[in-house]
């Protein structure tokens, strides 16, 4: 195979190296060696293919690319060069591109083995079946001895249906083979008996496996295909004595009982129940001929007879899943009454007497009641008898409080209830009963996500993931589709389309990645000898999107992007105008101010993403110098702000839509979603393709009313459209229309016919409701609203379901599939359905709503610091409902703002402040200069310029400041020679995207934004420094270091080996008093209630002052004193979160400190706070008293506030 | 159909005892006990009738007055579970733990006067009344007690 293109005898040699280097994934070693040839002969093809194959493994894709690309450009002719390039293709999942380039190698080299083998591979994979069979012939013909030669090349004609071959074939090999009692014989001897039975050739299959018993080993699998064989000749004598040998084997199998019932030509039902009678006395422990008969029989005495004995033999046995075995029965009334009868004769029975009834002779152990009573309960919540139910499963949970399945059930009727938060509840409990039981951590989460609580659904889910990963980054890694799915339906409920989408795509990822994943299994499984299960692989391959895990996540993305077809992003951020008009000027004013927040932090956001990426990049650029083995080509990251914003919706429809129609067109949902999808698009024939398949489908009575919809509003369609469309396709629709509306009758007409007919079910109700409003819309706006809120809870007849219910709610709020409606109609709708659904959450008040969803989140066994987001939720409730102004009415609440506080009692940096806030009106600018008067004043002797001194004797000063409105923050620490901290600290807030900038750094940075450089050894602390110098350098901050600081001065190193325990005491600085402590820290409320707060601190020690924290919508905080230990604890942000869930000011700092001296109880410090109504307090501990100074508009200077501390 | 075993306490399943502690008990326990409780190894455990748990024992070692002796903190079962052997396997179980140790002085306990179901089950396994505690509970009434003890007769 010589190159067109050879190289002298030195380079040839290092060309070997390069491939043997390769080989052995000695990268690095390979480049070297190519650097080496092409420095001579720097075109050379062959060479620069190779680098580009190596480059390729070590993940500089673009790179190799191009060098692979010249590779073949200087060498056309080369074998190497175009088998290099395939393989890239094949890399980057591009097939079809890749197997032209192994074929033009080929050419160049027609019986290279590896490329015959690597084309093979690919062409399996994408199913080019015949290319398949070409390539096995020729690999056969190249390598006769071989094994894998024979039966690939049959198994190609197998997968092409091509029986006689693919036999012919095998039966030549096999005869070449001497028969070994082994694995692989057997196996290969089971294939060719698959390939017998699938070419129905039944005679020759029995006839082979007869010959070859004693070489089958799986006797399982050959006992139950000779059986099939049986069947199929219609021997069903012999079949029935097989499965008769099957069924001692497995009693409990029930295909087994169906076959053997099928063999036996059972005539009426007194036979088979006769069949299963003997049955069930030779197998006294299996449940299968115990239960079948109930399935069977219609004669209700004999039914009542066989239930008995069956339920007494489960009650007593204790099987908890007993109610989902018997479920299937409930279809029929009279068994369902049956059963009801039985079992609360059971009840009654049990409770007095302990036994079933008073004719049994044993007394039953206390189990069977407990059993009787879980039993009632999930019957009673089948009938949707909730209340009944409820007091079952009370019962049961008094009777033995510790069977953890109980709970599960409770959560369960709560759910079918509505009420989904006393569902996570109930789940909860079940889950920190048994937290070792994944199987309950799962319920448990997926309950979470059904009521929207995706972050405690994660924090629940995280008890079975791996600790050192991200839990969702483990799920995804995990495949973990249902949590993914739910996930999504979670954002999307709460109107986070971009992360519901980022979930979808990821479920839609892993059935991509299933699919690549076959690629490792073409070669293993042929040289495995596991042939059945090979093909039995490629066949479930080639349907996997039919899986229930697809057409779920598939219908969610389908669902969201119709969403934002209709009303893209920008425009649903735009919502909250809705009713303006009956805003009065200062709430609209509000929200207004919380609508450019909302884009600030949108743009924020996004401006971080962007930074995010900008680091990954970075940090995969360095991955990538060193030599790592990355197969995967790179995908594109799905960030929910892109996903969110499609350039056109419907298109991306297509990933999920296709497969759903190739995969589950047997779902009437598919087509109604693909009808949705056509006529945004305006696809007239597809629409029919649409209406076809779902009329060709049976339908439930929702489905029957969904079909009418679609066609309604085809027609509706249709006549505005028809005079656009071209003659033929005109032809075809009205042809088919004829099938579709024979009676060929107006929109109206139909719609009037299908309510007279189905007016008893609320499903059809709404669809009636939505065509009449759809073919009117002024003018039927108020008629088809009232006839959805206009039902009657007492009317028998009428049944709504609780989805439906929720579906006509969500139509009509959120969705406005009504125009814009008066909040009034929405309200009425609402108590409406909630007088069916009384305890359903999403049918109570916002109000309600909130307080459930609160008294929900206190009882979790999470802790409750990581159930924030709080008010988030609450906003989100409020969107769903559109009743914001309902809401805003109603909390009243008393506003004090403008306020200035300041954690010491400065009185003058107070006023500075506050008159920088009235003329200004900007919290940050009042901050900041508040601050910086402290600076200059030198407040107290330890806040700026010559403050106390660090160890070096120089004074380095630490600031922090913060903006509630952008949420942005700048700090800086060590600061050196520079007096305005508090100003550098603003910025490095708005000049960098720093957060934090330390010492020289800090120093340069503010001496490029044009700071002064000063000489900070200030008289005072000079004097200062000095006699902390006498007195042994006492008090310190050192700890673990010898010689022992607290007798001696540095220069100190550390010691090893700490016993911690020992020291935990003396972590804590004992020497902070009130002259010695930490900071000043500023909050401000201007008159529109945006906030901001600032720290500066010539520190105790160089770190930055442990607490300053503000968030817009809620309050700020910040803190004082010991700011080592404060560092540890963020009291600040404590603070402010526990004000966002409704403690006061005082309860919040209160609340914080509290945690503080609960781990270290000398600490010294203060904490202040401000809500953003501008109600203030404070907390304390370690000293007396703390003295804390605030301005309000009540008086012309400023107040000292006092507080005794804990 | 009865089955009756015992199971270890471990933090996965610690809910549970509480659970049932909650109703068996007339007083409560802070969450010190149950903390301290994962640490007993065998001197705690749950009692298990037909896979569900039904009772429960925790109990220390006492080194007061110079004696080592160890102390029945709780015993206890569900009430419709009870007279089915799950109190006495329970007590047997910490009986034997003594007797394989070989070096306790005795065991002992407190039950509140009017608790003659357990004064008369203690009575069955050799237990005495050996004083009587005025004011023993603060929340309950009747507020004394009776100290049942059952002594070794070693050291
Ligand atoms: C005391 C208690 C633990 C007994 O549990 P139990 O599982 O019912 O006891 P057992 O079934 O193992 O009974 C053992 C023996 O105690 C005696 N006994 C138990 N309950 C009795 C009762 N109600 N009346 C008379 N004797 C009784 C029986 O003589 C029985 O012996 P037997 O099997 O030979 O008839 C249970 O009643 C209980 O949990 N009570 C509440 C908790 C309590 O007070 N604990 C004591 C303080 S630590």
């Amino acid at each position: 195979m010589p190159s067109s293109n050879p190289l002298p005898t030195q380079e040839a040699n290092l060309f070997k190296k390069i491939l043997r280097c390769y080989e052995q994934k000695q990268y690095r070693k390979a480049l070297q060696h190519v650097k080496e040839i092409l420095k001579k002969f720097p075109d050379h093809g062959e060479t620069l293919s190779m680098k580009g194959l190596i480059l390729n493994y070590t993940n500089k894709k673009a790179e190799a690319f191009e060098c692979a690309q010249k590779g073949l450009k200087n060498d056309v002719r080369s074998h190497v060069c175009w088998h290099v390039y395939g393989l890239l293709q094949r890399a980057d999942r591009k097939y079809d591109e890749a197997i032209k380039c192994y074929r033009n190698a080929l050419r160049w080299d027609p019986e290279n083995l590896q490329i015959l083998r690597d084309l093979s591979l690919l062409q399996i994979q994408i199913r080019d079946l015949e290319g398949y069979r070409d390539t096995r012939y020729q690999l056969l013909q190249l390598r006769p001895t071989q094994r894998v030669s024979w039966i690939g090349y049959a198994m190609s004609y197998h997968l092409l249906n091509d029986y006689d071959i693919a036999n012919h074939i095998l039966e030549e090999f096999c005869k070449t083979q001497p028969k070994t009692v082994d694995f692989e014989m057997s196996e290969l001897l089971l294939y060719q008996n698959m390939v017998y039975q699938e070419a129905g050739l039944y005679e020759r299959s029995l006839k082979h496996l007869e010959e070859n018993k004693k070489y089958i080993l799986d006797k399982l699998r050959l006992e139950e295909k000779r059986a099939f064989a049986f069947i199929k000749l219609k021997k069903l004598s012999e079949a029935a004595k097989i499965y008769e040998d099957l069924i001692e084997r497995n009693p409990d199998n029930v295909t087994y009982f169906k076959k053997l019932e099928e063999c036996l030509n059972l005539e009426n039902d007194e036979e088979r129940l006769e069949f299963y009678k003997k049955h069930a006395e030779k197998y006294p422990r299996s449940d299968v001929p115990r239960k079948m008969p109930l399935v069977f029989l219609n004669n209700m005495s004999e039914f009542k007879l066989r239930l008995d004995a069956y339920l007494k033999r489960a009650f007593t046995k204790g099987i908890p899943p007993l109610f989902k075995e018997l479920k299937c029965l409930y279809t029929n009334e009279n068994k369902l009454k049956a059963i009801e009868e039985k079992v609360l004769s059971f009840e009654k029975n049990l409770e007095s007497i302990q036994k079933y009834s008073g004719d049994c002779e044993q007394k039953e152990s206390p189990t069977t009641l407990l059993w009787v009573y879980y039993y009632l309960a999930q019957h009673f919540d089948y009938l949707k008898q909730t209340n009944k139910a409820l007091d079952y499963i009370n019962k049961a949970i008094e009777y033995t409080p510790t069977l953890v399945e109980l709970y599960m059930v409770k959560g369960k009727i709560y759910k079918h209830a509505g009420d989904l938060y006393e569902a996570v509840r109930w789940l909860d409990e079940a889950q920190s009963l048994d937290t070792a039981d994944r199987f309950i951590n799962y319920k448990c989460s997926k309950y979470m996500l059904r009521a929207n609580m995706v972050k405690e659904a994660e924090e629940i889910a995280s008890k079975f993931t791996r600790e050192s990963s991200h839990p969702a980054d483990y799920l995804k890694e995990m495949q973990c589709m249902w949590y993914e799915t739910e996930s999504a339906n979670a954002y999307k409920r709460m109107g986070k389309f971009g992360e519901a989408l980022k979930k979808c795509h990821q479920v839609e990822r892993h059935f991509q990645e299933i699919i690549e994943d076959q690629f490792d299994f073409h070669s293993y499984c042929m040289r495995k000898m596991t042939l059945c299960s090979y093909v039995e692989m490629l066949r479930l391959e080639d349907k996997i999107k039919s899986h229930p895990f697809f057409f779920r996540a598939a219908k969610t993305a389908i669902e969201v992007y119709l969403r934002l077809h209709d009303r893209p992003m920008s425009e649903v951020e735009n919502e909250l105008n809705v009713n303006t008009e009956n805003l009065t000027p200062s709430e609209l004013k509000k929200l207004k101010n919380k609508q450019k927040k909302q884009q600030l932090k949108a743009q924020q956001e996004k401006e971080k993403q962007e930074q995010l990426e900008q680091k990954k990049k970075e940090l995969s650029k360095q991955k990538n110098k060193e030599d790592v083995d990355v197969e995967q080509p790179t995908e594109e990251e799905l960030l929910p702000e892109k996903l969110e914003r499609p350039e056109n919706a419907l298109e991306e429809c297509n990933r999920f839509l296709k497969p759903l129609e190739e995969f589950a067109s047997q779902h009437l949902e598919t087509h109604y979603l693909g009808f949705e999808v056509y006529y945004r698009k305006n696809r007239p024939l597809m629409m029919i393709k649409a209406l076809k398949k779902m009329n060709s489908l049976e339908r439930t009575v929702k489905q029957t009313a969904k079909f009418h919809y679609c066609l309604s509003k085809f027609l509706l369609k249709y006549s505005q459209i028809k005079e656009t469309l071209n003659e033929s396709v005109r032809a075809v629709v009205e042809n088919e229309l004829k099938n579709l509306n024979p009676s060929s009758e107006s929109v109206e007409k139909m719609n009037e016919k299908f309510f007279k007919e189905n007016s008893n079910t609320y499903e059809s109700l709404i669809e009636y409701a939505k065509v009449l409003y759809d073919s009117n819309p002024s003018q039927n706006q108020a008629k088809a609203l009232d006839l959805l809120t206009n039902v009657d809870a007492k009317n028998e007849k009428l049944s709504i379901s609780y989805p439906v219910a929720l579906e006509a709610l969500t139509l009509v709020a959120e969705a406005e599939y009504f125009g814009k409606c008066d909040a009034k109609v929405v309200e009425s709708l609402r108590s409406k359905l909630k007088s069916f659904y009384p305890i359903a959450n999403i049918f109570h008040t916002t109000e309600e709503q909130a307080n459930q969803l609160l008294s929900c989140m206190q009882v979790l066994s999470i802790n409750s610091s990581q159930v924030s987001e709080l008010t988030d939720k609450m906003e989100i409730l409020m969107n769903v409902l559109k009743i914001l102004v309902f809401f805003l009415k109603l909390v009243k609440f008393s506003s004090n703002y403008p306020i200035v506080l300041n954690t010491w009692p400065f009185t003058n940096a107070t006023n500075k402040a506050w008159d920088i806030l009235l003329k200004t009106d900007d919290p940050l600018k009042s901050v900041e200069s508040g601050c910086s008067e402290c600076e200059e004043l030198r407040c107290d002797g330890t806040v700026g310029y010559g403050g106390s001194p660090d160890e070096n004797g120089e004074t380095t000063l630490d600031a922090l400041i913060m903006d509630g409105r952008t949420h942005d923050a700048g700090s800086v620490a060590g600061l050196r020679r520079i007096k305005n901290v508090i100003s550098v600290a603003r910025a490095v807030m708005e000049h960098t995207k720093h957060t934090l900038l330390v010492g020289d750094l800090a120093t340069q940075f503010a001496i490029d934004m044009g700071f002064q450089q000063q000489d900070l050894h200030y008289f005072d602390s000079l004097e200062k420094y000095i006699i902390w110098l006498n007195n042994s350098c006492q008090p310190n901050f050192r700890l673990n270091v010898y010689p022992d600081p607290e007798k001696f001065c540095g220069p100190y190193k550390p010691i090893k080996n700490l016993n911690f325990l020992s020291n935990k005491e003396k972590r804590l600085n004992k020497y902070v008093s009130k002259k010695l402590h930490d900071t000043i820290g500023m909050i401000a409320i201007n008159s529109y209630g945006d906030i901001s707060v600032g720290t500066s601190t010539n520190g105790a020690s160089h770190k930055i002052p442990g607490g300053a924290y503000v968030d817009n919508d809620v309050g700020a905080a910040c803190g004082t004193g010991d700011g080592d230990t404060l560092m540890k604890f963020l009291p600040s942000y404590q603070v402010v979160e526990s004000m966002r869930r409704g403690m006061t000011p005082s309860e919040a700092t209160n609340d914080a400190i509290q945690r503080i001296i609960k781990k270290k109880p000398h600490f010294m410090g203060a904490l202040i706070a401000a809500d953003k109504y501008g109600n203030h307090g404070a907390s304390c501990h370690g000293l007396e008293y703390f003295e804390y100074s605030y301005r309000t508009n009540q008086s012309r200077d400023a107040e000292i506030g006092r507080v005794k501390c804990i | 159909m009865q089955s009756i075993d015992l199971g270890d306490i471990t933090v996965h399943n610690i809910k549970q005892l509480k659970k049932l502690n909650q109703v068996v008990f007339p007083v409560s326990y802070n969450d010190k006990f149950y903390k301290d409780v994962l640490d007993l190894g065998p001197l705690a455990k749950l009692a298990y009738f037909n896979d569900i748990v039904v009772g429960g024992v925790c109990c220390r070692i006492d080194l007061t007055e110079n004696k080592r002796r160890l102390y029945i903190m709780t015993l206890g079962c569900l009430q419709p579970y009870r007279k089915y052997g799950i109190g006495r396997m329970l007590l047997n179980h910490v009986l034997n733990y003594c007797e394989k140790d070989g070096n306790f002085e005795s065991v002992y306990l407190h039950v509140q006067i009017n608790n003659e179901v357990a004064i008369e089950f203690y009575k069955k396994f050799g237990f005495e009344i050996v004083e009587k505690k005025e004011q023993y509970y603060k929340r309950i009434e009747p507020s004394d007690a009776f100290v049942l003890k059952k002594s070794f007769g070693k050291k």
